[in-house]
């Protein structure tokens, strides 16, 4: 039997079929999840643990679900409430800690030589600083805008604010990212 | 006029917003229109477009999706992992747990009663304190004479009394025949008898304990007649 939407999901995890839900589950949506801890985070490893939670912690309440709003959204309000815990908990150890910290953005592209790959990380890194140093309401419509290609609509409905707004945030974040990442082309 | 102005910028800043899904290709076809349209009135703001279409055609190059899906490929696998194996342990744990805890308790509970430290009877610890009491009081007297519901005070005074005779008939003294003349000559005995038995104590050396101990052995009886001879003991003398 195919579970493909979120009811088929709901409905055979909590009837016992859990195993199979809990796949479909985070297959649908893994790549959403770690994107976005990821660009919470900045790093691959520590969005991996942070991405496991989310799913651990939906997966024990999706009984809980009463859906009144998209699994996408509750499932995005759990990643962005897990990831600020993590933050906290870095800022608190980084405190503690001297000497370079672990950079995780660590994975060559197979196809690039190695010259261009350096090149890749280092515009990559470039990048996802920029992105941190965005106002958090203008990096999550870019992120959701940009990367997960969702409506408006969708995002106003995740992030509680207005349509109008969120073009105007969109627009901000795209001009700060070009303004900042031109430097690097030049 | 000042009204215009304000509505003409808030048009203006609405039509700029709609540069990003422009360049990117979202942008509805009414959308597209106008921001074509304020393109065309104003060729400065062209400007910025390249630059947002050059940026972003090298971060489209980072292949960010493509990292992503690699990175998260077996979240699911991990996710299971973790989720089945927890619940798994928490489930064995709450069964271990589950049969454990009566057998346990069974296991002490059949050790305190072998050792004898669980005594059903004398749960309470007054009634078993003086439980205690009492099986000392056998342990150093003569159970028998406590236990033993046909030896009768009469028994163990006809006792004393047979013992008295055959010691005056073996000593090849008189034996009284009338029942006041045995009561004196008896009270006369067991006076002697303590007298004897204290200047022994003494002239042995035994020390206070071993007479407690002595005394411990005395019949009841034989305690209250003694102490009835020590009312009449002059102490001065």
């Amino acid at each position: 039997m195919l579970i493909e939407t979120d009811y088929d999901i709901v409905r055979e995890y909590t009837s016992g079929n859990r195993e199979t839900a809990a796949t479909a589950f985070v297959r649908k949506y893994q790549k959403f999840v770690y994107a976005s801890a990821f660009r919470y985070l900045q790093s691959y490893d520590d969005a991996e643990d942070a991405s496991q939670e989310v799913f651990i912690k939906a997966l024990n309440n999706l009984h809980k679900f009463r859906g009144e709003s998209s699994i996408k959204t509750w499932l995005y309000r759990i990643t962005i409430n897990i990831c600020s815990s993590v933050l906290r908990k870095k800022k608190i150890l980084s405190v503690f800690k001297f000497g370079p910290q672990e950079d995780a953005i660590d994975l060559p592209s197979e196809d690039a030589t190695p010259h261009e790959n350096l090149e890749k990380n280092e515009y990559e890194e470039k990048f996802v600083k920029v992105l941190s140093k965005l106002p958090e309401k203008q990096r999550e419509t870019f992120a959701l805008r940009y990367f997960e290609n969702m409506t408006y609509e969708e995002m106003s409905n995740m992030l509680g604010t207005s349509v109008g707004g969120l073009k105007a945030n969109y627009f901000q974040a795209v001009r700060k990212v070009t303004e900042m990442m031109k430097k690097d082309l030049n | 006029m000042n009204s215009n102005s304000e509505i003409k910028k808030q048009d203006s800043e609405e039509v700029q917003e709609l540069l990003p899904d422009y360049v990117f290709g979202r942008i509805s076809p009414e959308d597209k229109f106008s921001f074509e349209n304020y393109l065309n009135e104003h060729p400065e703001f062209q400007n910025e477009v390249n630059e947002v279409r050059k940026v972003f055609s090298e971060i489209g190059k980072l292949d960010f999706d493509k990292k992503i899906v690699l990175k998260s490929r077996d979240l699911s696998v991990k996710v299971n992992e973790r989720l089945f194996s927890r619940r798994a342990k928490l489930r064995s744990g709450f069964l271990s747990l589950k049969f454990l805890a009566p057998v346990l308790t069974s296991l002490i509970i059949i050790i305190l009663i072998i050792n004898g430290k669980f005594d059903f009877l004398s749960w309470d610890s007054n009634v078993s304190s003086k439980q205690n009491a009492i099986m000392s009081v056998l342990d150093k007297t003569d159970a028998a004479t406590l236990v033993d519901e046909n030896v009768t005070e009469r028994d163990i005074l006809q006792e004393s009394a047979n013992q008295f005779i055959d010691e005056r008939f073996n000593a090849g003294q008189n034996i009284p025949q009338d029942d006041k003349s045995i009561a004196e000559v008896m009270e006369s005995y067991f006076g002697d008898e303590l007298v004897n038995n204290a200047a022994g104590l003494s002239a042995t050396g035994e020390s206070d304990s071993d007479i407690y101990k002595q005394l411990n052995t005395i019949d009841e009886n034989d305690l209250q007649e003694i102490l009835k001879e020590l009312k009449n003991v002059n102490v001065a003398s």
